[in-house]
Parts: C-alpha cells; structure tokens; sequence
C-alpha cells in the first residue's frame, strides 16, 4: 500500500510540475466571436499539459493592464481594437510598449443578416419607409465603422433603426428572441445563419454566405473591405513551452475543426506565416482604419 | 470533479456559520470573502453558493429554535413556534423534523430545477428587451417595496445606477466620471466600497446586539434514527408538501425570496392546521425550497433577485457568465448543480443532526469575538486587494469615506439595494437605452 502511494504522490508530482497554466483574458462580453475562439484554443492545448483558463473584463484598458501585470496571461483580441492610434474601445498600443504581438488567430467577416424569424426580409425591405427595420450593431470599431460607411453612401435610402450592443452575444439572444429584426456583427453570424438566418450583405468580398459585398450597394468607390482579425498578444516574448504548445495547437485537428465549423481561416503561424509578415499586414490594415475615420 | 466536490463542500461548511451567526447573513459572507472568490471556476462558484445558500437555511433554525435569536426575518416562525417547544422540552423533535423538512424542501426545490433544465430551449422568449425590462422594473420594485424605508432605497438604488456607471461605458464608448484610458476604467474599488458601506457597519452592530445565551448543557442529542423517521413517515407531511410548494414559488419574488417564504408558509399554514409543530415544519420547508428556486432567474437570466446573487453575478460575470449564455450553461451545467446541490443538502442534513451539540457548543465560543474579528479580516483583505489591483489609496479613501456613509445610514435593507443596483446598472440601463430606442 505504502509503494503504492509512493508512486501515485510521484505521478502527481510529476504531472504537477510539467503542468503549466495561462490565461486568456478577453475584453467582450461572454459567448461573442472572441470568447469562442479562446474555447477552441482551450481543448488542444490541455492535451499539451497546458491549462487554459479564460478571464473577462468589462473594459479593454483593465484586459491590457492585467496582461501587462501577469507574464502567463494573454489577450485575445481584434485588430480593429489594438490599433496604434486610440480606438473609442481600446488605448493606442503604442501606450502599451511592454506587450507583444504574438499570431493572429482566424480572418472574420462581418454580416449583414436577418433575425431567424424574419428571415423574409429582403434587401428591398429595406427601403419601406413606412416600417424602420431594426438592426443590431455592436458599438466597436469593426462593426460599427463599416456599417455606418454603407448606411452613409448607400445607393438607396434605407429606413434602418440601429440598436447597440457591446458584444456579438448579446445580438444574438435579441435577434432570436425577436427583439431585432436584423443585425450586423462578425463572430456568431454562422452560427445564426445555422438557425435560419439569411445574410443580405458582407463586409468583405470573399464571404461563408456569399452575400454581396457591402460595397456594392454603396455609392462610394473603393468601399473599404475591414480585414477583421482575431489576434493574441502576451507581456513579452512568450514563453517556449507555451509557444511550443500553441503552434502544435494551431495545426491540431480539434482546432481546425472547430475553426472550419465557425467558417474561420486560420491566419497565424500555424498556418505558416511569421509573425513579422503578420506585423505587417496588420500595419497594412490599421492605415486602412485610419482613412476610415 | 474534486473541485465540484470541495466547493460543495466549502459552501456547506461556510453556510452552517452563515446559519448559526445571527445577522451575518449569504450576502455579507459572501463580501467578505470576495478576493477569494476568484479562485473557484464557473461552475464550482456557482456550487459553492447554491450549497452556502442551502445549508444556511438549515443551520438557521438552530439558534432561533434553541436561543429564540432571530438573524434574519426567515427565522421569525422558528423563533416564534420552535422556541416555544424547546423551552416545553421538544427541542430533539423539533430539530430532527425541520432538518428532515428542509430535505424534502430541497427536493421539490431541485424537481423544479430539473423542469426547468429540460425546457430550457423553450424559454428564449423570456430575452426578448421588453421582458428583461420588465423583468428588471419588478425585482427594482418589489425590492424597493420590502424594504423598511422606501425613499431611502431609492436613493441608494439611483447612487448605485450612478457608481455601478463610473468607468468606461463601451456602449456608448464614453469614459464617465474617470480620465480616458487609465485603470479606473474598470470604475470604483467596488470591494473597498461595500465592505465600507455595508460589512463594517453591519458587523459592529452585531457585535453589540448578539444576546446573552443560556447554558449548552439544555442541548438536546438527535439520533440518526429518529430523525430518518422523521424524513421517512414525517408526522406533518402534508404541511412540509405546502411548504415546499409554497417556497418553490415565493423563492422567485424578487427581493422578498426566501426572507418571506417562511413567514408566508406560515401564514397560510395557520388557515389549515393551526399548531405549532406543523406551522414550524411547513415555514422551514418553504425556506429551503426557496432557497433553491431562487437560483433559477440568476441562472437563467442573469438576473439577481436577492443581494447575495448580485454578488455572485458580479464574480461570475469576470469568469464568463451573462445571460448571453445562460442558455447554454444550463444545457452543459444544471445537471451537475443539481447534483452537487443535492449532495450538499444530504451532507448538511447528516451534518445538522449529528452536530447540532458541536454547532452550539461553536456558536457559543465564537460569538464574542467573531465579529471583532471579521471586521480585522475584512479590513486586511480590502488592503491586499487594493495593492494587488496597484490602487491602495483609492481603495483606501474609498472605504475610509463609504464606511463613515455605512454608519450615518443604518438601513441595512436599503444598503443592498444599492449593491443590487451597482451590479445590474450597465445591462439594465443598456437594455432600458435600446428598449427606448426600439418603443420611441
């Protein structure tokens, strides 16, 4: 019985001393776009002896302060927040020299569908001025910049109602529950478009719904496609044990999975891009919010 | 699975004291111990509350049936029936069957539980913005409305709107009351704030008013047997199946919850069988059976209706929970709660019979110096968190001022209704923003 012991407290010890556990800190509301991929990251990384755990701020300033203040915690975020000018939703991080960009994590379109049960609504619907349709927007930058871009220079007048909202989850129990007519957010769209929704439009050309591009229903030439990236930054150069970890992850078949089911490519180094190459695409891309201002 | 168990666990230890010390009540333990708090995961908190809500109840009863102490206005028919029959020397029957009646409460509690986990897919009508409006406009109400003065807890609910708002507003995306981009926009050092307000001023009061109690040696000893008798061919059944159903409903009025569950099971116990002992089982029955169905609008909504879930909402919010998924952590979560809830009410009926003697014995060495002490422990803790958060002097102004508040103004009802009204300002003005935007 003794030996037995012996060898069940080593066991224990051993695994205790190889595991390791981080955090994933998030910013948005629980069940949004973010909040489901830190969940896809979670699974394959325990099989890695890494514990994952996810924890979530009310705001973006308290996420990048508590991520400065711990090395084992990571953001998970969008690079229409973490910009390098202040977003309304998130500091500049030029205030945040400390914290590091590590991978971006998926490619997100943002659309434009209707709720589940008004799914008869068309893009001609939109015109009745005699009923204002009411769509849910979220209120932060990816969202909310393109939507009001295509609402400004649409080439029809549209008789729309926006409703805000902080995060994607949110959206998604108003427009089931029938409280929106439609709504226009990236993460969870799929996930509505499953339940009955029918998407009428798209932030960018290459779409899941093959949905027109907001675009072209806009007068404005050269309407601007957003680029929304879902993206990991740490306090410092990461840890190797957890970057080891997180490129096996970003290659492993649960994640892939699990990013095919949302409709998500995966962007990151797992999918063979250095993070230097994906600085500077982001770079590429903050200008493009710039000149959305 | 450990973690479930051990939270289980620790909620029916802490419980039994929340029980058996009058005044310190779920929602005062429960600031007490905040920083400590962010060490369970989602669902081992929730757990670890149900079980601490649960085993109050039953320890509850001791101290009002043996000293005739009432901690909380529950309490008032065990004072009332129970007291009298102890001091006639039923002190072991009447112990053995409000332990077994709680069981069976918990019970009935727990098969509404399962009705609702098995229909959850039907409820999302109920998240619609006009229902959670209303929904909100009635626990404001009827919190309001049972509180001892009315005009007080107005202005205490608009402060806590007003306090709950300080910080960044990502709806709005205005930084209200606070400098752009700095840590305050997370808002006020709410943990400095409520131990100030509300714990210090409401443990020094107790601390002065505990009663002198008489000697242990008059503790009666409850036998296993008797008391599974008790559970098994209950003498009152009927009154503990009133109880309980009457419990089970009450325990979703908002505010008013299990505090009035037994006064009302008592009330209307009094129509049909007028004596003590039934009046007694069927209040205790109604108070753990609300103890449990008071679970379900937190879990399903998101939406506290006593001050301790508020509390609750506000750490489960930082690990994930909103009525965003509430949906879905019924699906993958209730079956488990129940489990732990109904191991934790087996554990604390073993527990309530066999030590009953032990919890007196306790109650009466840790009565003098329990509060003293939790006010020293409390204050400890309100440092470390403001260093740990790097705010110690805001954390420190904040409880130095909200403690001299705490004290000017005496109404404990009132005070948690500003707690309520902290935690739940940003969903319910946000969803009375968008409810006006859609109606107007």
């Amino acid at each position: 019985m003794k030996k037995l012991l012996s060898a069940l407290l080593l066991c224990t010890g051993i695994s205790v001393a190889h595991a390791k556990t981080i955090e994933l800190v998030l910013y948005y509301p629980p069940g949004g776009g973010g909040d489901q991929q830190a969940s896809l990251l979670i699974k394959p990384l325990s099989d890695h002896n890494i514990t994952a755990k996810k924890v979530f701020f009310k705001t973006c300033t308290e996420a990048l302060e508590y991520v400065k203040n711990n090395r084992d915690a990571h953001l998970i975020g969008f690079n229409s927040d973490l910009r390098k000018s202040d977003t309304g939703i998130c500091p500049s991080m030029q205030r945040y020299p400390e914290l590091k960009f590590y991978s971006t994590i998926a490619d997100n379109t943002t659309m434009f569908c209707t709720s589940p049960a008004r799914n008869q609504i068309t893009y001609d619907s939109l015109k009745d001025p005699n009923r204002p349709v009411l769509v849910g927007v979220l209120t932060a930058d990816a969202n909310w910049k393109p939507f009001h871009l295509f609402l400004k220079h649409s080439k029809d007048p549209l008789n729309i109602k926006v409703i805000p909202f902080k995060g994607a989850a949110e959206v998604r129990l108003a427009a089931v529950s029938g409280s929106i007519d439609a709504f226009f957010i990236g993460g969870l769209a799929i996930q509505m478009h499953k339940e009955g929704s029918k998407c009428l439009a798209a932030s960018a050309r290459k779409n899941w719904a093959n949905a027109p591009f907001l675009g072209d229903l806009t007068s404005l030439k050269d309407f601007p496609e957003t680029y929304l990236q879902s993206l990991i930054y740490s306090n410092g150069p990461i840890d190797p044990a957890v970057d080891a970890a997180l490129r096996r992850v970003f290659v492993s078949q649960d994640f892939v999975s699990g990013l095919k089911n949302l409709s998500l490519n995966h962007t990151g180094i797992g999918a063979g891009q250095s993070t230097e190459v994906q600085q500077r695409n982001l770079d590429k891309i903050d200008d493009l919010y710039q000149s959305m201002q | 699975m450990m973690e479930i168990v051990l939270s289980a666990a620790a909620g029916v230890c802490l419980g039994s004291i929340v029980g058996l010390l009058p005044g310190i009540g779920p929602a005062l333990i429960l600031l007490s111990i905040l920083p400590l708090l962010d060490h369970f995961d989602l669902i081992s908190l929730f757990v670890f509350y149900s079980a601490l809500l649960s085993s109050s109840q039953y320890f509850g009863s001791v101290s009002a049936v043996i000293y005739g102490v009432a901690g909380e206005i529950s309490s008032m028919p065990a004072v009332h029936h129970g007291h009298a029959l102890f001091l006639q020397g039923k002190g072991a029957e009447i112990l053995a069957a409000t332990s077994s009646a709680s069981l069976l409460a918990a019970l009935c509690g727990l098969f509404w539980m399962f009705v609702v986990y098995h229909n959850a897919d039907a409820l999302t009508w109920f998240y619609d913005i006009k229902i959670l409006v209303a929904i909100y406009l009635l626990v404001i109400i009827a919190l309001i409305m049972t509180t001892q003065n009315r005009l007080m807890s107005l202005c205490l609910l608009a402060l806590g709107l007003i306090l709950g708002k300080v910080g960044f507003d990502s709806l709005h995306q205005i930084h209200f009351l606070v400098p752009a981009y700095t840590s305050l926009d997370g808002g006020l050092p709410f943990y400095a704030l409520f131990c100030g307000f509300v714990i210090v001023p409401a443990l020094w009061h107790y601390r002065t008013a505990t009663k002198p109690v008489s000697s242990v040696s008059t503790v009666p000893w409850i036998s296993i047997g008797k008391r599974l008798r008790y559970l098994l061919m209950p003498s009152n059944k009927l009154s503990m199946i009133r109880g309980s159903l009457i419990g089970c409903m009450a325990g979703l009025i908002p505010g008013a919850s299990y505090a009035i569950s037994s006064n009302l099971a008592d009330r209307l116990e009094s129509r049909m069988k007028n004596n003590p002992e039934s009046r007694l089982l069927a209040a205790e029955a109604a108070n753990n059976s609300a103890a449990i169905t008071v679970l379900l609008p937190l879990i399903l909504f998101a939406v506290p209706i006593i001050p301790s879930e508020a509390i609750i909402l506000g750490v489960a919010e930082s690990k994930g929970f909103g009525y965003t998924i509430s949906l879905d952590f019924i699906k993958n979560h209730l079956p488990l709660l129940m489990l732990a809830l109904l191991g934790a009410n087996m554990l604390t009926w073993c527990m309530a019979g066999v030590f009953y003697r032990y919890a007196i014995l306790i109650y009466d060495s840790m009565k003098y110096w329990i509060y003293p002490g939790m006010i020293a422990i409390v204050t400890l803790m309100v440092l470390y968190v403001a260093s740990d958060e790097r705010q110690l002097w805001l954390a420190l102004m904040t409880y130095l001022v909200a403690m001299l508040l705490g004290f000017v103004i005496k109404h404990q009802d009132s005070k948690f209704v500003l707690i309520f009204a902290f935690f739940l300002s940003d969903s319910m003005l946000d969803n009375l923003y968008r409810f006006w935007l859609i109606y107007s």
